[in-house]
């Protein structure tokens, strides 16, 4: 080994070039080399505390495998809620081989995570906490997970690399139906939203839990579909709601939406005549708020808060978020350039309302 | 700019000092030291994260503004923007790049967001400081776009990676400013190569979608090597760079090749695809010779004296080897860019430079005739010495040939054109074939001198000629074949399997004994699904003769269905061409497509699928379908279009008229085009067979 590591240093010092090349051809040969390190070191150990979930589904294009993570030394497992886990008979598959069968103890519809338990103890596991910290864009992760059925038996479910790409509220949907859960996600630059990978366990390099891999999604922002994990800190609060026996209600939009419309703020935009009408100013009602912000007829509204809308249907949206007591700002164009304008806060109901 | 360069180098080196030792102590490690904690992966990680925070006030989000949202409904414009979109600055003064993903060419503003400087909760109440962006410039060529702000204080440009220190194995990072305003999103991967798309963009693994298309491809040291942009590849059935998101093959314009072209973009213009003006006389795109055969008439290379029979290279400096390095050094060019040629000319000693400017469109062209018919000869390759001139077999009538005097067995062993040359015995290019002949004059406007040598039985004589318009009625005679001493057998019918095709096509082949490359008629009938060996004899009885006298095979390819032409069946057209060919040569100059009512509408589309190929097509009581788009003439796919009218169809005068706006859009792109009566079934062979004989005129 030793005579080995001086003949390196002796060609590092030597030969740069020739091993420039040939670390390029180790990236190319190794992958696990690529991402700059072995993965094994910290991957073997979290592999011990994810599981292989088997349970129903198989028809119509549902899966009916996915993963789990221990979260108790005595066998609670915590996955996503899906179909394939709605069933009396979950297989669950350890590291090693052994199996069991799991039951469904609850769940947190607000999260979509499930918790699962098999009679064990002493079992290895993630311990979770709603403390574990927030993980920055770059960070580098491996995701864990029973990709595609293909880790069969005792095999070790497999192993993805990539990085945080973005920590965002999911905006999704699968097919027609938008997701339930609304909360932060970890965006992933490595493709996980494969058949198998929902609930498998995100780590860091340095062996930390810090996610579990969500369902197969599109994105409604841009219908790409979404790789992304629950963070840790959200997995933390689910597995104690269900504990607890708060199964959540499913969310029905965080912010209720209000009666608030375009014309309490005083605005009278033009003929909404088009799928997409721009959101021109018309008018303004005397003595409203956007009279008194300066709105101008002609005006071109481009953004409400840090919104942008390019529709007077999109602009009727945002502002029905708006609660009394909100304060408020917008963008508009005037003359080829953006002004802003403050309106100031947000009347209560009360207050009289222009007529239709 | 020097000092970042070198700066770079240093860095690299030591770099590659870092990967190479971790690596390479990992591969040789023992199992007690896989304890240990990944450090290289983590230093990579924070390298990762100080590139991302280092660029994140240089990239801004784009979004377009309630005006042109609905501007783009109005159109239908192909591509729309999906949502938001990224864009880099590359002017502290307000210069921002992005691509047409983001401002597609109809819509002019845009809507662009500052970064803010900390990162704030969702809401309502506040609103990050953005600014109208103009559209000043395009690269048609990239799909970048250059806009203009104005900013109250300087945005912050970043620095650029130099055209060396773009290497395939470099980490990349791809940036996107999409999913969250406040933080640049992230996605890494490496350098796959350099120089993809003909030279116009660097190619990465890192996941490229439209939430970085706009966004700039990082090095580890937050250097900015490209613009993130969906650049089409040419694979079958992409019409966009965009369907190639999450496929592990993304693409960067390289900011070295941006760079040169920014004031050209700040000054307000357009750029297009630069465009020279030649044709190759070698058949295979990417290995053959880079010898230029066809210089097209007012194109850049004719304006520059590019002659054909100039053998390229070098370009702009770059050796050139094949005419795959002429599209790589040309591909990134665009209209206006000025390229040094260097060409090596005939018995010329010293290479000749010849410096031109491209353009982005190139004169309509018409192709012009001298009216001579070569004797028949299959496709060779251009190698001088493989045959010696090119045999006269007739003469078109008041040609330029006949008028000067060329008579059938003349051999043509010279050329030129005579603006280009002093009519002296050394500048004439020998001629070798007639492909090559063709190709020399297949550029050249109507009413150019041009110089022949040409050997007879006695001697040999230089004679000056004039180019012609090319003809657009086909002849009502030409010469038949004449018997060779043995007798030929009649022509056979011939079943053409295609493995994976049900309905196997048919051909009528020509037994010539003495191995002359037949001409070939492709046949589209009315549609009728599978044909049986009967109503094939039965439907070539008619045909025997033409087929015998003028040594044309006819091939009949039969519908899937039995009620319509569908898309999918124009792909048996080239199988089966490709089969017919393993039984018989054929001459590459004489093949048309020709079909009857709906079969001749699909022997339109089948000739503009293979264009190419098919020389001529003659719709027989049919019209090209409606809404197809025409394109305009060029040397290398040559088309003569027949409307053909049997005295079986009435024509009402709504069709007529139908036609002749038909035939005025063809005479409008350059094609030739004109109408003729076909009369009954058995004219309609020979008529149509001495047409195909006639295609092979120059």
């Amino acid at each position: 080994m030793t005579s080995r590591n001086s003949l390196l240093a002796n060609v590092i010092s030597k030969r740069p070039r020739l091993l420039a090349s040939l670390v390029i051809a180790t990236l190319v040969l190794c992958p696990i080399r690529v991402v700059g390190g072995d993965a094994t070191a910290v991957s073997v150990d979290a592999a011990r505390r994810v599981v292989k979930l088997y349970g129903a589904g198989g028809i119509r294009g549902l899966e009916s495998y996915q993963t789990g993570i221990l979260v108790s030394p005595s066998g609670h497992i915590l996955t996503v809620l899906s179909t394939a886990i709605d069933s009396e008979l979950i297989d669950c598959v350890l590291d090693d081989g052994r199996r069991y069968n799991a039951s469904l103890l609850g769940a947190d519809l607000r999260r979509e995570l499930a918790l699962l338990k098999v009679d064990g103890d002493d079992l290895p596991f993630f311990e979770l906490s709603a403390e574990s910290p927030r993980q920055n864009v770059g960070t580098r992760v491996l995701a864990l997970s029973n990709l595609f059925g293909v880790a069969v038996g005792d095999e070790r479910v497999s192993i993805q690399q990539g990085v945080i790409a973005a920590h965002v509220p999911l905006r999704a949907r699968r097919g027609p139906h938008e997701a339930a859960y609304r909360g932060d996600v970890y965006v992933l630059d490595c493709t996980t939203n494969n058949p198998g990978s929902p609930g498998g366990c995100l780590i860091d390099w340095h062996g930390n839990c810090v996610g579990m891999l969500g369902k197969e999604l599109r994105s409604s922002e841009n219908a790409t579909w979404l790789s992304y994990a629950i963070p840790a800190y959200e997995l933390a609060l689910g597995f104690k709601a269900i504990l607890s026996g708060n199964s959540g209600q499913p969310p029905t939009g965080e912010r209720t939406a209000s009666d608030f419309n375009i014309r309490s703020l005083g605005l009278e935009l033009v003929p909404d005549l088009l799928n997409l009408t721009p959101p021109f100013v018309e008018a303004t009602l005397p003595n409203s708020l956007a009279a008194k912000a300066g709105f101008q007829t002609d005006d071109l509204i481009v953004a409400v808060g840090n919104k942008t809308v390019t529709s007077q249907r999109s602009l009727r949206q945002e502002l029905s978020y708006l609660i009394p007591g909100d304060s408020i700002q917008m963008n508009i164009i005037r003359n080829g350039s953006i002004v802003l304008m403050d309106l100031g806060i947000v009347p209560s109901p009360t207050e009289p309302r222009e007529k239709r | 700019m020097d000092s970042i360069i070198r700066r770079t180098v240093s860095h690299h080196v030591m770099l590659t000092y870092l990967l190479c030792a971790v690596p390479l102590g990992l591969c040789y490690s023992d199992q007690s030291t896989q304890q240990t904690t990944p450090e290289r992966a983590l230093a990579e990680q924070a390298a990762f994260q100080n590139a991302l925070s280092g660029i994140s006030d240089s990239v801004v989000r784009i979004e377009p503004s309630g005006l042109s949202v609905a501007t783009l409904q109005g159109t239908r414009s192909t591509i729309q923007p999906a949502g938001p979109s990224t864009g880099l600055v590359i002017g502290a003064d307000g210069w921002i790049l992005t691509t047409e993903f983001a401002v597609p060419s109809d819509i002019d503003e845009v809507v662009i967001t500052l970064p803010p400087e900390n990162k704030i909760a969702d809401n309502l109440a506040w609103s990050p400081k953005r600014l109208v962006g103009r559209v000043t410039g395009r690269d048609l060529n990239r799909g970048l776009v250059l806009l203009k702000c104005e900013p109250t204080e300087p945005l912050t440009e970043p620095q650029f990676v130099s055209r060396e220190n773009v290497r395939p194995g470099e980490w990349a990072l791809a940036v996107g400013r999409v999913w969250d305003l406040e933080e640049p999103s992230v996605a890494v991967g490496i350098i796959s190569a350099v120089e993809r798309c003909w030279g116009r963009a660097i190619q990465t693994d890192a996941a490229v979608s439209p939430v970085n298309y706009g966004g700039p491809l990082l090095s580890i040291r937050g250097l900015v090597f490209g613009i993130i942009a969906p650049l089409p590849v040419e694979t079958a059935g992409m019409t966009s760079g965009t369907e190639l998101y999450d496929s592990g093959v993304g693409f960067a314009i390289p900011m070295y090749d941006i760079i040169p072209l920014i004031p050209r973009l700040k000054n307000g213009e357009m750029l297009k695809p630069g465009l020279l003006g030649i044709g190759y006389s070698a058949q295979d795109p990417i290995n053959g010779s880079p010898v230029v055969e066809t210089v097209r008439a007012g194109s850049p290379a004719a304006k520059s004296g590019l002659q054909s029979g100039d053998l390229i290279t070098q370009i702009d400096g770059r050796p050139i080897r094949r005419i795959a390095d002429i599209r790589h050094a040309l591909t990134p060019k665009v209209a206006g860019d000025v390229l040094e040629i260097t060409v090596k000319r005939m018995e010329e000693k010293a290479p000749l430079s010849i410096r031109t400017v491209l353009s982005d469109k190139l004169p309509p062209w018409k192709r012009s005739m001298l009216g001579v018919v070569p004797v028949r000869q299959p496709l060779q390759t251009n190698e001088k010495g493989k045959t010696e001139g090119v045999v006269v077999d007739w003469i078109w009538p008041d040609s330029p040939a006949e008028k000067a005097g060329i008579k059938p067995q003349d051999v043509i062993i010279g050329a030129a054109i005579v603006s280009q040359v002093n009519a002296d015995d050394l500048s004439l290019q020998p001629i070798a074939s007639p492909h090559q002949l063709s190709g020399l004059l297949s550029g050249l406007a109507s009413n150019t001198d041009v110089m022949l040598k040409i050997r007879d039985s006695q001697q040999s004589r230089k004679i000056r000629l004039k180019t012609a318009p090319f003809p657009e009625k086909p002849l009502n005679k030409v010469p038949a074949f004449e018997p060779t001493n043995k007798v030929n057998p009649p022509p056979a019918v011939v079943k053409l399997e295609i493995p994976e095709i049900s309905e196997p096509s048919w051909a009528l082949i020509p037994e010539q004994q003495d191995g002359t490359p037949a001409g070939v008629l492709v046949f589209f009938d009315e549609p009728s699904g599978a044909l049986s060996e009967k109503s094939v004899t039965v439907w070539t009885s008619g045909w025997r003769e033409a087929v015998a006298q003028y040594n044309v095979a006819v091939i009949l390819v039969p519908s899937s269905d039995s009620d319509s032409w569908r898309q999918a069946d124009l792909e048996r057209i080239g199988k089966t061409i490709s089969a017919f060919t393993q039984r018989c040569k054929i001459d590459p100059t004489r093949v048309a497509f020709a079909g009857s009512k709906a079969g001749g509408s699909f022997a339109w589309l089948g000739a503009n699928r293979f264009d190419t190929i098919a020389r001529g097509v003659c719709l027989i009581d049919a019209d090209i379908p409606p809404r197809t788009r025409i394109r305009e003439a060029s040397p290398d796919r040559f088309r003569w279009v027949l409307f053909g009218t049997t005295s079986k169809e009435k024509m009402t005068k709504e069709g007529s008229q139908q036609y002749r706006r038909t035939i005025k859009r063809l005479r409008d792109a350059g094609v030739p085009t004109s109408q003729i009566p076909l009369g009954n079934d058995p004219a309609c062979a020979s008529k149509l067979c001495q047409w195909v004989e006639s295609l092979g005129v120059f």
